[in-house]
This record gives structure tokens, C-alpha cells and sequence, in this order.
């Protein structure tokens, strides 16, 4: 059941798709730019790889669903900017949080600082 | 290639001494609003970059800025220059006992060594910034389904922490499932960011260091730095709340790291720095006006300070050798032999090889005092015959004042011979014909060193070994080899 966990932004998509079907896939662009953001190139990239994953299907510029909500979960990743880049981003674009990974202790530690610092 | 190397040589050293300068500063700016100790960092930055400045009388540098003169790979003896004492003595002996090019295999094993030098620096630079431009492009592509919540801010639950991408419309891209005054926190940070530009100055600031890789103080400058716009960052976050919200925007800093960390890998060393930001934030307070114009005082002074180069700069960029001529001439000269009532006068006919230099000086002030005049004197190769047969193993230095943006005629002279017919002591007979043909065709095999003089001696003129030690308290200025002028003679 691999194939039927989606991420937030494939999630969101189907959800359009869901609502919307069956779409004309130029009208789908159209709806996810004001929706989602995505330029046409992105939305049409999106409709070629669930398709591949046997989620939609794509025939005479029309966009339907082939499994329904129910059927899909969800799924939230986790370790993926750890696969690109061993958890820290490279620190020569502004970032809010930079390398170094906190231990429990130190999470601990932290935690009591902001306490005491605020009573 | 190898000239751009130098250049960057020279402003790295620059640079470090202005880096050093900052750390120390910065320690004294601890208690202040980081955004002093931040805009201090410019002033590397130019360093870093710029190869030039404009001189100024309030410069805090006490150090040569032209330390490594651009043609040092040709002199016959190589030699940098940095104003400080230790450093001079030991590059050059190192330099010297290494590198010194031997004059009759024509090998120049400092020009072959910097060539190489300089290929490893561009191709550490290509290395660093392909890392750079891969991160970059492997960044987009992970936010590139994300979907838009408002302005230019988009989500994607495929990265864990947020930050600014983007070089002319940054965009903020945050993690899915943040919310409520977590978020609000988070993107009143990013929008500080992106409202002071520093999408744009944190990748320029990493170029500027890319350039000088392989000095490590400047990569301490830069994570510091790093450091230093975070926190000032948070600190006008804060300014910018009108309530007290150091606990709630301390407790979203931590939640954010405790989920971006796996809690479980141990610290490497130090402070992380997400404690150091959380300690920050939690002794900030509204700053008086009495720091701020204390903090701004020190920067105003400093900035400038450390911007400018010394007024009393002479360096290589300072004088140059407009025109070499050497002419060779015999001419009567008397000495007087003896004491008292008996001295006899001797007239001799003595052969000279003199030695005219034109140089020009090319600031603004005068070079060069009755008490410290710019002297020369020529360092040849013992084993070269002018060496062998000038007069008595000591020379006259010629010495002048340059004017200011003016040029100067000074000269040196070479006894090299005369008909001696009572065999006074010291005095050579003149050289053959084939001897002083050789003597001019190898005339311009040496070095002129330049330097600032001790005073006249009391025969208004000063003698110096063969050498080419100078005397007690005098400054070499500048080393030209005069191979590079043969043509003109």
C-alpha cells in the first residue's frame, strides 16, 4: 500500500481533484495556481507522477481520480531534509535554525533556563 | 592568474588583521544589542573584497596593506613586507632558504610554487561554489510542490526547518503542522530577514569567504557572523512585539529544534546554537540610550578606522622605478693620504659605474626626511663580478626625499677600478676592457632595495655592506629587480 500514502502537497492535490473531477487538465492548472501557487509546469509534473502511481489518470486532457479519498492516507514525512543533507541546511542561505543537533539533555537544560529566566 | 592570487593574498592578510581586530571588539560589545557586533562584520567584508582603500590619517591599521609586492615572484630575492617586524623575518627567510631562484639555471622555484599555488585556489573556489549552487538547485527542487498559504509565504511538510529562498522575490518556505504563535514567531523572523536583505548578504558574505578558503580565520569570521545575524535578527523580532514574549518566542525556538533534532546524537562541542540564541533572548532587554550611544561610538570609530589604510602607507603601490640608466666613466678624483701638515694630495683617475634611478612617488605626501631619507642600494649576486671588484667591499647608498606626486633623481656609484701607481691600499687596478664589458652587460643582474634611511652619517653619506644588510633602524620599502628593465639600457 505503498503507493497510497501521498504527501501534504500530493494530498492536496487529489483534494482538488476529488472536488473538481472529472477536470479538464489546462482548467486544473488554472485551479491549482490560485489554490496551490504551483505554475503550470509544476501542476502538470504532479498529474504525470500520480499518474505513474496509478492514483489519476490523464486521458484526452482529462484529469480523474482512480482511487477514492478513503482509500488514501495521509502521510507526514519526517527524515527527508536528513537524506539531502544530513538534518542541517547549508548554512550560506539564511535559516532560522542552523546545525548543530540538540540533545535531550540540552533540550532539558533549555527547558529550564527559559523558565527560570521568566519567573 | 597567479597576480589575482597575490592581490587575494594580501587583502586575506588584511583582512585577518581586521578580523582579529572585530573578534576583539566584539567581545566588548557582548552586552550590547547583537546589531553592533553584526554591522562589524561589514568592515571584514570589504576587506575581503576590495583591494583598495583611501588613506586616512585616523587609520587603526599598523600594518603595511601592500604586504606582498606583485612582482615578487621575479625578484632575485623575494621578499614580502607586512610591517610587522616577526612575520617580515620570518616569511622571508623561509622564502629565502627555499625559494631564493638560483641565477644560473634560470629555474625560479618561487614562480613555479606560486603558479601552483594559485591553480589549488581556483580550484578550491570551483569546489566550493559547485557545492554551494548543488545545495541551492537540490533545495528548490524539495520545495518545489509547495503549496502557497499567503503572500510569499508556502508550506511543504518535505523539509523540517523554515527559511528564506530566493534571491530577487524570496519566498518563505515553513514546515506543514506549524501554527498559532509558534508560526507567528517563526515568520515575523523570516520577514525580518528578508526586510534586511539578508537572502542576498549571507550568500555574498560566503562568496567573500569562498575567495579566501584557505584562511581559516575567515570561515570563524563567517560562522560568527552567521551567529551575529540570527540573534540580531531575534533581537528586532522582539523590538518589534510590543509585549514580552522572550518566554513564548524562546519556547517556539526550542519546539522547533527538538523536532529538526533526533534528540538522541550527543553534542559535538560548544554551545549549540540554538542555546546560545534562547540565553540571548532571554537577557535581551530594550536598550538604553546610554549603550546605544556608547555601542555607537566604539562602531564609529572603529569602522572607519579599520576602512582606511594608513596615511604613512609607502609600499609598492606608492613608488615606482620610472627609468634605470647605467653608464660607465672614468674621472680624476684626489685623495688626500697622511696626517696634519704632511697629507699628500693624489690625483687618480678613477672608473665609476653609476647607477640612475627615476623614482616617482605617487602620493601626496613627501617621502622621505633629512632625518630618514629614502635610500637606496643595490644587492647583487656575490658571485657576479661587480660584486667581486667594487671598491673596498663597501658601497654608497644613494639617498634622497621624493617629492610629493613628484619624481626624484637618485643615484649610486660603483668605484671600480683606478691606475694606481703608488698601490694605495683598497684601491683595484682598472679592470680590462673584456672585465668592464661584462660588468655593464651584467649591470642590471641585481636588485634595487629601497628603504627608508638613517640619517646622513657625517660624511653626508652612508656606507653599507655588500651584502645588502641595512643599517640599525632603517625600513625596506620595496625590492625591484632590475632584470625587467634591460631593455631601456
Amino acid at each position: 500500500m505503498e503507493e497510497l500514502r501521498l504527501f501534504d502537497a500530493e494530498y492536496k492535490f487529489m483534494d482538488i481533484i476529488w472536488e473538481l473531477e472529472p477536470i479538464n487538465s489546462t482548467e486544473l492548472t488554472k485551479v491549482c495556481k490560485e489554490k496551490l501557487g504551483w505554475k503550470k509546469p509544476t501542476t502538470y509534473t504532479m498529474i504525470r507522477k500520480l499518474a505513474g502511481r496509478g492514483l489519476l489518470k490523464n486521458e484526452e486532457a482529462t484529469v480523474t481520480a482512480l482511487v477514492k479519498r478513503e482509500q488514501v492516507q495521509k502521510y507526514e514525512s519526517e527524515a527527508l531534509l536528513e537524506k539531502s543533507f544530513d538534518g542541517s541546511l547549508p548554512s550560506f542561505l539564511a535559516t532560522f535554525l542552523q546545525d548543530k543537533k540538540l540533545s535531550k539533555k540540552e533540550a532539558k537544560e533549555i527547558q529550564k533556563m527559559i523558565e527560570e529566566a521568566t519567573k | 592568474m597567479s597576480s589575482i592570487f597575490i592581490s587575494v593574498l594580501s587583502m586575506s592578510l588584511t583582512a585577518s588583521y581586521v578580523a582579529l581586530a572585530v573578534i576583539l571588539v566584539r567581545l566588548f560589545l557582548k552586552n550590547a544589542p547583537k546589531i553592533f557586533s553584526y554591522t562589524l562584520w561589514v568592515v571584514v567584508m570589504v576587506r575581503l573584497i576590495l583591494p583598495f582603500s583611501f588613506q586616512s590619517r585616523f587609520s587603526l591599521l599598523q600594518v603595511q596593506v601592500d604586504t606582498i609586492p606583485q612582482d615578487i615572484v621575479f625578484a632575485s630575492n623575494p621578499a614580502v613586507n607586512s610591517g610587522v617586524r616577526i612575520v617580515d623575518t620570518v616569511v622571508n627567510q623561509t622564502i629565502q632558504s627555499l625559494l631564493t631562484p638560483h641565477p644560473v639555471s634560470s629555474v625560479n622555484p618561487l614562480e613555479i610554487v606560486t603558479e601552483i599555488a594559485a591553480v589549488i585556489w581556483l580550484l578550491g573556489i570551483i569546489v566550493l561554489l559547485s557545492y554551494a549552487l548543488l545545495s541551492y538547485y537540490k533545495l528548490k527542487q524539495q520545495v518545489s510542490f509547495a503549496t502557497h498559504v499567503r503572500d510569499n509565504i508556502f508550506e511543504t511538510d518535505l523539509i523540517q526547518t523554515p527559511f528564506v529562498l530566493g534571491f530577487i522575490t524570496p519566498r518563505i518556505y515553513i514546515p506543514t503542522g506549524l501554527k498559532g504563535i509558534e508560526l507567528e514567531h517563526i515568520l515575523k523572523h523570516e520577514q525580518t530577514h528578508i526586510r534586511r536583505g539578508d537572502f542576498i548578504i549571507k550568500p555574498l558574505a560566503y562568496l567573500a569567504v569562498v575567495l579566501h578558503w584557505f584562511n581559516p580565520l575567515i570561515w570563524l569570521c563567517y560562522f560568527l557572523s552567521a551567529r551575529d545575524m540570527e540573534m540580531s535578527c531575534d533581537e528586532s523580532v522582539m523590538s518589534q512585539i510590543s509585549e514580552d514574549i522572550r518566554q513564548s518566542y524562546s519556547h517556539s525556538l526550542l519546539a522547533l529544534s527538538i523536532k529538526q533534532s533526533s534528540l538522541l546524537i550527543p553534542l559535538a562541542f560548544g554551545e549549540s546554537n540554538v542555546k546560545a540564541r534562547i540565553r540571548n533572548i532571554l537577557n535581551y532587554k530594550k536598550p538604553t540610550l546610554w549603550v546605544i550611544i556608547l555601542a555607537g561610538g566604539v562602531l564609529a570609530l572603529f569602522i572607519p578606522g579599520m576602512l582606511s589604510n594608513p596615511s604613512n602607507q609607502i609600499g609598492p603601490s606608492t613608488i615606482t622605478l620610472k627609468e634605470v640608466n647605467v653608464d660607465m666613466f672614468t674621472r680624476e678624483e684626489q685623495i688626500g693620504n697622511g696626517y696634519g701638515d704632511d697629507i699628500e694630495i693624489i690625483t687618480y683617475d678613477v672608473t665609476n659605474l653609476r647607477y640612475r634611478f627615476l623614482l616617482e612617488n605617487s602620493s601626496r605626501k613627501l617621502l622621505g626626511n633629512p632625518e630618514k631619507p629614502i635610500s637606496i642600494t643595490l644587492e647583487h649576486d656575490p658571485d657576479s663580478l661587480i660584486y667581486e671588484i667594487a671598491l673596498s667591499g663597501y658601497e654608497y647608498a644613494g639617498m634622497g626625499v621624493i617629492p610629493a606626486k613628484g619624481v626624484a633623481d637618485i643615484q649610486i656609484s660603483y668605484a671600480l677600478g683606478a691606475n694606481d701607481t703608488k698601490g694605495q691600499s683598497g684601491l683595484l687596478p682598472i679592470p680590462e676592457p673584456e672585465i668592464l664589458d661584462e660588468i655593464k652587460s651584467t649591470a642590471f643582474d641585481a636588485t634595487l632595495i629601497v628603504f627608508e634611511g638613517p640619517a646622513y652619517s657625517e660624511w653626508g653619506r652612508y656606507d653599507f655592506a655588500r651584502d645588502g644588510s641595512l643599517p640599525e633602524g632603517s625600513r625596506e620599502l620595496m625590492r625591484i629587480d632590475l632584470r625587467q628593465y634591460k631593455n631601456m639600457y
